[in-house]
Order: C-alpha cells, then structure tokens, then sequence
C-alpha cells in the first residue's frame, strides 16, 4: 500500500489544474454560482430590484405576492422585492467588513504567538480561554450595549470578539508548521523571523483559516441580521435582511412573506459561502 | 529444502486503479515455502515488497484486484470468501507489521488484546487464556510478564511493543508468520533482538516466515531464500547465500555494491544511476534497463522472465551477469 | 595536525518535561529529558567526524545545538574562538551562512509552496551571495553542482523524490558558501541505491569545496564509509571518539562493540556471530548513575555503578569513555 502511494505520489501524469478538479465537485460549483450572484446583487442592486425599495405606497400596503409585486408589498406599501435585493448590499458588505478585521488581526497574532511561544502565548491561551467561555452572540451583544447600536459599532464589536477564533486557528496550526523542518531550516540559514513567519510559515498555515472564513462569513450574516433584527445592527428604514424580518415579525400572521423571503435569502448566501469553504479546502491543500 | 511446502505462491499479480490509470502493483511473483524456513522479499520502496505480502493474506483485496493463486496447505486463499480467510487469518497465517504502535489498540490493555485473540482462535476458557498469555509474553522476552499484562501500549518501549505484537500475532501457534519490515523502526541493537527472537521462534514452533525488508544484511542474517523485486516483479531468486554472495542481475549486484561494505573509506560507492520507475510508467522492456549497465537492444523492447540458471535459482535478464563462484547448490 | 573549526565543551542540554496538574499537586519535583551530558568535541578543518548512536542518544539534540536551533542548559561552543550563545554572536547572522545544516526527512525540509529556483534564490538574496542581476545564474550552477536537471527550478518540491528533494536541501546549504557542514540523518529516508548516489556527491563537493563535515547517521556502514574521525554516543556522552578505521576495526568501548556488532553483515555466512546486547536503551528521563550504559554492560563492576567514567586516550586507540577499557580489550 504505501509502497505503490510513495510512487504515485511522485507522478502527475494527468495535470488537471486545481481550478477544474474542484469545479468537478458539484457543492463547490453551486456555492460560486450563490456567491456570484449575490455579489452581482449587492453591487447592483438597481439594476435588478424593480421598485424603489423606500418608494412608501400608501394604496398597496400588505399586498399578497402577485406578478406585479413577486414578494409582496410591506406594511407601508414598499416592494418587499426589491428590499430584499437592496439588502445585499448591506448584508454582503456585513459578511466582509464583520470578518476581514478580525481575519487580519488574529491570523497575524496567531502566528506571532504560535512562532514565539513563551509569556504572550501564555497571555494569549488565558483571552482565549475568557473569550470562548462566553457564547459569541452575548459577547458581541455585551460590546454593543457599550458603545450604542449602529452598524459600525457592531462591525467593531464582532471584530473585537472574532479575532480571537482566528487566532487560535493560526496558532495552532502555526505550531504544528513548526514541526517541519523547513522551518529549521529557515532559522538555520540565519532568515529573519518575520521571513520565516510571514513567507514560509503564514502560506502553509493560513489553510484552514482560509475556509473557516468562509464559514464565518455565512455566521456574520446570520449574525449582523440577527443584530438587525434586536434593533442593534442597522437601522430602519436601511434595507437588510434582519430589519426586514423584523417589520414582517407583527404581520406574521397576515403577511408571512414579509418575513419568510429575507430569511430565504440569509439561508441561500449562508449555504452558499459553506459550500465555497468546502471546495476550497481542496482546493488550498499543497501537493506532494 | 521445499520437499512440502506450506505456502505456494504462482504468478501472483495486484493491480490498484488510481485516477482511471491500472497500476501493476506486484506482477508474476511466484514462490513455495516449507515448515521453519524463512524467506526474504527484498526491495526498494515501490518495489511491491509490502503489497505481495498483503495480497498473501487478502488484504491487498479492499484496495486492489488480485489473480493467481496462493496455495495455503492445500487451500487456495484467492478465492476463499471474506469469512473463510478470517478463520485462517490469526490461527493459520499470523502479520506483524512495521509500526507497533500503530498496530496495537491504545485504548486496550496489552492483556486484553493477548487474550481476545486467544479467545478469537482457541478454545480455551478464561483462566487458561490468561495463563497463555503470561506465557507468551515471557517467550518473547518481556520481563515480569504477569505484572505487564495491565498495561497499555504506550507504556512498551518501541523494542518490547513489537515483542508483544509478536506475542500477538503467534498466540495461536499460527503455522505461518508474515513480518512486514518487522525492524525498520527499532534501533540496530534492538533490531538484533527481535529478529533472534523472531528465529528462535520460527525453529521451536516450526513456523514459516515470510519477511519483508529494504535491509540486505537483515535478508543475509535471517533469510534461507530470498526474492528480490523490483518495479513490481521479482528480478532473481534463490538461495540466500547464492544471490547475495553472486548476484546474477544486475539490480541485485547493484544493491549489493550500493552499501558501504568492504570498500576504501571515503571513495566514490558504486552507485545504481537514476530512480527507480514510476508504477504510472512502466518501460516497456525490461523495467531496470534505463539503469542497467549490461541492458542491450533487446531489454529495451523485451520484458525478460525469470529463468532457472541453476537448481533453484532463478533471474529475469537477458544478460545476466556472469557465475563467478561455481554455484551448483 | 590541522585547525580547529570549532570547539565544543562540555555541553549539556536537558528539556523540561511538562507536569501534569497531579504532579503539581503531589508536588513532586519537575523532571527532564537529559538529552546531552557533557558533550565535549572540536571539529577540525575539512575533516568529517561521524557521530553515531542509537535513537534519543542525543547525536540530533547535539546537531540542532551546534546551528542555534537549540540553546545549551550549559557548556559552550566556540567557533573560531568566538562563543557562539554570546551576545555578540547571537545578533551576528554570519554564523548562520557559515554553518549549514540539511535535514533528515526530505518530504519536511523544503517549503513546499516555493519553486526550487525561489528556494535556492532566497537564500542567495538575504545573505547578498550574489547581485541581483546574477542570482539566476548563479542558481543555474548550484543546479548543475548537486547535478539536477536546469528545468528543476521551476518546479516545487513535491515534483521530485526523496533523492533530487535531499539534493535540493544540499544546494539550499551550498548557496550561502558555508564551511561547515551539519547533516543530520541526511540519507537515511532514503533507498539504498539512491543513498549511495547522495553520500557520492557529498563526498565529492566536500573535496571541491574544502567542507568540513559533521555527519550524523545510526548506519554504522554509511558513517565509517565519510568518516575520517567518529564519536560514539550513548545516552547524551560521549562514549569513544577516535580514528574511524582504527574504531571499526577495532573498538575499544564495549557499547561501540556491541553497536557495530549489531549491525547485520552482508554475508549471510556471518549468521550468528553477533554480540546480542541486552535490555534497551534507559529512558534519557533517568540517566543510569556512575556509567550510562552499566546497566547493560557484561563486564560491569563496582566502580562503573557509581562513578562516572571520564573520556581517557588510550594507547593506540582513540579516546575511551570505560573504566575498564585495557581489561576489557586485552581479553579481546
């Protein structure tokens, strides 16, 4: 067994690019489809929604869906379509800013404290350890009381707790990196630290950081909207997916769709992030 | 020496599919093995060394297709069933392999996995299994064997782990044992020990061996016959002594003159050039002769089977190397 | 006889062990690994001293201790009379070009996301071997000196085989000009015929470059083969150091017997004629008292239970570690 994996190891006879071999796996495939078309959406909204979403039609307030309205009209007679498109904006921006932060951050921290150890790895094993006893939603929730809702606050209260999962992360793998000698060897040639962390170190280990980002992405929607929703995150009458649900939250009963379309969204962005998370793992992985 | 043998092995062949692509594994390997002898399968990583012993045992099954035939005392093990091999495997046909550690349960104390495969393959009752495995354990030279019977795998150095592998794999007096580079991972002086223990062994329970190896003095030291292979076929065999003391491939001379023995320190080794072959791309002709000094027009095209060249000696080339000893057994 | 490279005295190195929260409690006391015990050995100009031993005898521990990968509990090391762990030194990356060491595993040494070209470049810009506008040739040369094919620079490391990747870590060495050398376990990953290749042209580049060699290896074989000097060591001390022909041929502490004996000949008419050496290896977590290898040693006495043999020459021999070393050899 091992002796025949040594060998084909050692050849690649059939050089398909990584590009193909994951588009040959239908998730990862569907999840760019998701993700192109939501970006599509949050960059141009106008071009597809139909209506103004804040255009207030006094005489078509709670309408059922119909050809004219496909999603219906809101308590203050708006196109709940073309809010629901609007809201990408907002939402997709949520998924980036609410994570590149802490992205950054914390994959630079985690390699610092992964490749010195010693008393800031110490420091750091005790913020993780507070930060994680805490739900993360509490956490965040606890920040925002403090520094007043809003969606730039909520950006900062969601980096200033996420960054820590990142780091912990890159941490971890930073360390078991440094099991492999180039690592050694890098030392050895006399390379200084932030060669080693940053040019050898970081491009192995980022990885699984890579595709938990993906991941946190679907959470930071799922996150900023339940935000919106507490009236925490964005404020009415800014289109996003949480403050829509909202809205639709007293009309449950008479106009479901208010709510029911918003949360289809959040569902189909969240899936299809997961599902580019997925292929990209394979997609990442060094060969050999 | 092979009046009855025990095993018989006859153009054994394994193929594994990768990606679509065939790969020759192990090709026409043949082989017979009397009570109490033991014999070598030597080679390169992706020589096929490891996956021909497998295929003895219909392991090499789950991940590969495996013809020809392998006669166990009579019976033919290729085609029996899942369920036939099983009773075969443990009592019959005992493996040990590379890596201890990784062969041994580390959730289970040593004592409970002595005796769930005294239990699997005998009939003894409780107390008597317990006592077997003392037993055991004391033959393969543990000390204080009752007390060690608790503990678990990780609390063996590396040494006494594969002698309890050992004690493992022979609890059921099994007729025939396959060593899977039994020592690779020990160190030299530990190595001496259990490949001593693995003979004295073999001799009192006049069981058969089958060991696998990279190492040529392992094969010299252990080994009554041996077969060398190469690119999933074997290139020569034949007695011990004769392929190693007069190689008559050039691959095996090749490996022979590659270790440091015998030759003025610090002075260029007599190097084998290139790689071995990828499996994906077999020459056509014969699979050394990229590397082969004596190869001629026809190795290129033709693949050379094996030969006898002398009472029970045989080579696959087309221009061995001369006999410089006279080698009539 | 030639230059002193570099001088290593009495060096000793012990890795704590992490106590488990009931140690802590019991309170007992912290142990640790004693991987060396008071190493003491100078590397002479362009020579190759073999440091041989078993595993977890320390000989790697001693290897990453002589690069800086790991600082000494004690003991120095001076390189051209300059200590090595001072301050000075530390901060001085010279040390780090002019000492070189190459790996074991050959699938782990090399970044595997950097073209062979970008590894070998790497090392020639931060140490400035070249200018700019030469650093492709000279990557071209170093090719060409551990004999890769010139295509080899565009292609990552797991496009080749355990051999071509060890020659690539060669070359990665050879690029900053070094003169000494560190291999530790530098063919042992490898298949016997391709090892052969590897030690040939270590040898050869030795001769050309004017190397000299530390050579770290458990084959006894391979390491009297590149070996004009040998160190025998046991349980993190020297246990014989000496002329390698003259501690194959015959050696004087009854370890290094045992050790050489141990190894399988080639013959197979040499069947059971080796020493078997008994027990195994005591855990480095608790050295045996007086002589390390008492505990499996056939001619122990009492003496040997509790004083520690010093290193001793010995008449027509190397140095010798053993209390007992002229009784033992004469019977021999």
């Amino acid at each position: 067994m091992s002796d025949a994996a040594v060998t084909s190891a050692k050849t690649s006879n059939a050089p398909l690019s990584r590009v193909q071999i994951a588009l040959r796996k239908p998730g990862f495939l569907i999840g760019a489809v998701i993700i192109g078309c939501s970006a599509l959406l949050a960059l141009f909204p106008g071009l597809f929604s139909p209506y103004d979403p804040n255009f207030i039609d006094y005489l078509a307030v709670r309408q059922p869906p119909s050809w004219a309205h496909p999603f219906g009209t809101d308590m203050l007679g708006r196109d709940a379509l073309s809010r629901v498109i609007h809201a990408y904006t907002v939402n997709m921006q949520m998924a980036i800013l609410a994570t590149v932060f802490a992205l950054t951050i914390g994959v630079t921290v985690g390699a610092l404290v992964g490749y010195y150890r010693g008393v800031a790895d110490m420091i750091f094993g005790r913020v993780v350890d507070a930060v994680i006893t805490f739900p993360f939603l509490v956490l965040v929730i606890a920040v925002v009381a403090v520094l007043g809702p809003g969606l730039i606050n909520m950006y900062i209260a969601i980096t200033l707790v996420g960054w820590v999962y990142y780091a912990r992360l890159m941490r971890a793998e930073v360390i078991a990196q440094m099991g492999n000698d180039y690592a050694s060897a890098g030392i050895v040639m006399g390379y200084s630290d932030r060669r080693i962390i940053f040019r050898h170190l970081l491009p192995n280990a980022i990885t699984p950081v890579i595709v938990y980002w993906m991941t946190d992405m679907a959470l930071a929607i799922l996150l900023g909207s339940s935000l919106g929703y507490l009236g925490l995150g964005a404020q009415p009458p800014q289109a996003e997916w949480g403050v829509l649900i909202a809205e639709g939250r007293n009309f449950i009963t008479t106009a479901w769709w208010l709510s029911l379309m918003p949360g289809i969204a959040i569902v189909i962005t969240g899936l299809g992030f997961s599902l580019i998370g997925d292929g990209l793992a394979d997609l990442l992985r060094p060969r050999g | 020496m092979t009046d009855h043998p025990i095993l018989e092995v006859e153009n054994l062949c394994t193929t594994f599919s990768r990606g679509g692509t065939a790969l020759p594994a192990v090709r026409d390997v043949s082989f017979a093995l009397g009570k109490g002898h033991v014999q070598g399968l030597v080679g390169e990583s992706g020589s096929g060394k490891s996956v021909t012993l497998r295929s003895i045992l219909g392991l090499a099954r789950h991940y590969g297709e495996v013809s020809g035939s392998v006669r166990w005392q009579g019976q033919e093990l290729t085609s029996m069933s899942e369920r036939q091999l099983r009773k075969i495997r443990g009592r019959e046909i005992a493996m040990i392999f590379q890596e201890p550690m990784t062969s041994l349960n580390p959730l289970l104390t040593v004592g409970t996995q002595l005796t769930e495969t005294l239990k699997a393959h005998t009939d003894l009752g409780r107390r008597a299994r317990r006592d077997r495995a003392i037993e055991m354990l004391d033959h393969v030279g543990i000390p204080a064997a009752a007390s060690r019977l608790g503990e678990y795998p990780h609390q063996f150095s590396g040494g006494m782990r594969q002698r309890v592998m050992i004690a493992i794999a022979l609890a059921a007096s099994p007729k025939l044992l396959l060593a899977d580079e039994p020592t690779t991972a020990l160190d030299v002086t530990i190595q001496a020990q259990i490949l001593d223990l693995i003979l004295k062994l073999a001799d009192e329970m006049s069981m058969g061996v089958v060991l696998v190896t990279h190492d040529l003095g392992v094969v010299a030291q252990t080994c009554d016959t041996v077969s060398v292979m190469y690119a999933g076929r074997v290139v020569e065999q034949g007695d011990v002594r004769q392929v190693l003391q007069t190689p008559r491939h050039p691959y095996t001379e090749g490996l022979m003159r590659s270790v440091p023995q015998d030759v003025p320190p610090r002075t260029q080794l007599y190097s084998v050039p290139g790689t071995p072959p990828s499996l994906f791309s077999l020459p056509e002709g014969c699979a050394f002769a990229p590397r082969c000094q004596s190869a001629g027009p026809a190795c290129q095209t033709a693949r050379p089977t094996l030969q006898d060249i002398a009472s029970g000696r045989q080579t696959a080339c087309f221009n061995p190397l001369p006999a410089t000893q006279e080698d009539a057994a | 006889m030639t230059q002193t490279v570099m001088k290593i005295d009495d060096l000793h190195l012990s890795f704590p062990v992490s106590r488990s929260l009931l140690d802590v409690v019991q309170r007992k006391p912290g142990k640790s690994v004693n991987a060396l015990n008071g190493v003491s050995l100078e590397l002479k100009q362009g020579e190759t001293l073999g440091v041989v031993g078993e595993s977890g005898c320390g000989k790697s521990t001693l290897a990453r201790c002589i690069v800086r990968l790991y600082a000494p509990t004690s003991g120095q090391i001076h390189f051209e009379d300059e200590n090595i762990f001072g301050a000075a030194a530390r901060k001085d990356r010279s040390y780090n070009r002019r000492v070189q060491m190459m790996f074991q595993d050959p699938y782990s040494s090399l970044n595997p996301r950097m073209s062979t070209g970008d590894i070998l470049a790497e090392a020639l810009r931060v140490h400035q071997m070249r200018p700019e506008n030469e650093i492709a040739g000279r990557v071209e040369e170093l090719l060409e000196l551990v004999r890769l094919p010139q295509d080899a620079a565009e292609k990552l490391p797991h496009e080749f085989s355990g051999g071509q990747r060890q020659r690539i870590a060669i070359a990665r060495a050879l690029a900053v000009e070094p003169e000494v050398l560190i291999a530790d376990e530098l063919v042992s990953a490898l298949d016997v015929s391709v090892q052969a290749q590897v030690v040939n042209l270590l040898l050869e580049l030795q001769e050309r470059l004017k190397l000299t060699i530390l050579f770290v290896a458990h084959d006894l074989r391979l390491v009297r083969h590149v070996s004009n000097r040998v160190a025998v060591i046991y349980l993190g001390r020297i246990v014989e150091i000496g002329d390698s022909e003259t501690l194959f041929s015959a050696p004087s502490h009854p370890y290094s017997r045992a050790l050489l004996s141990a190894a399988p000949s080639l013959d197979p008419d040499d069947k059971g004629v080796a020493i078997q050496l008994e027990g195994e290896l005591p855990s480095p977590l608790n050295v045996p008292s007086g002589c390390p290898f008492h505990v499996r040693c056939r001619h122990v006495t009492a003496q040997c239970r509790t004083v520690v043999p010093a290193l001793r020459a010995l008449e027509g021999r190397g140095e010798v570690a053993c209390h007992h070393a002229e009784e033992i050899n004469q019977h021999a």
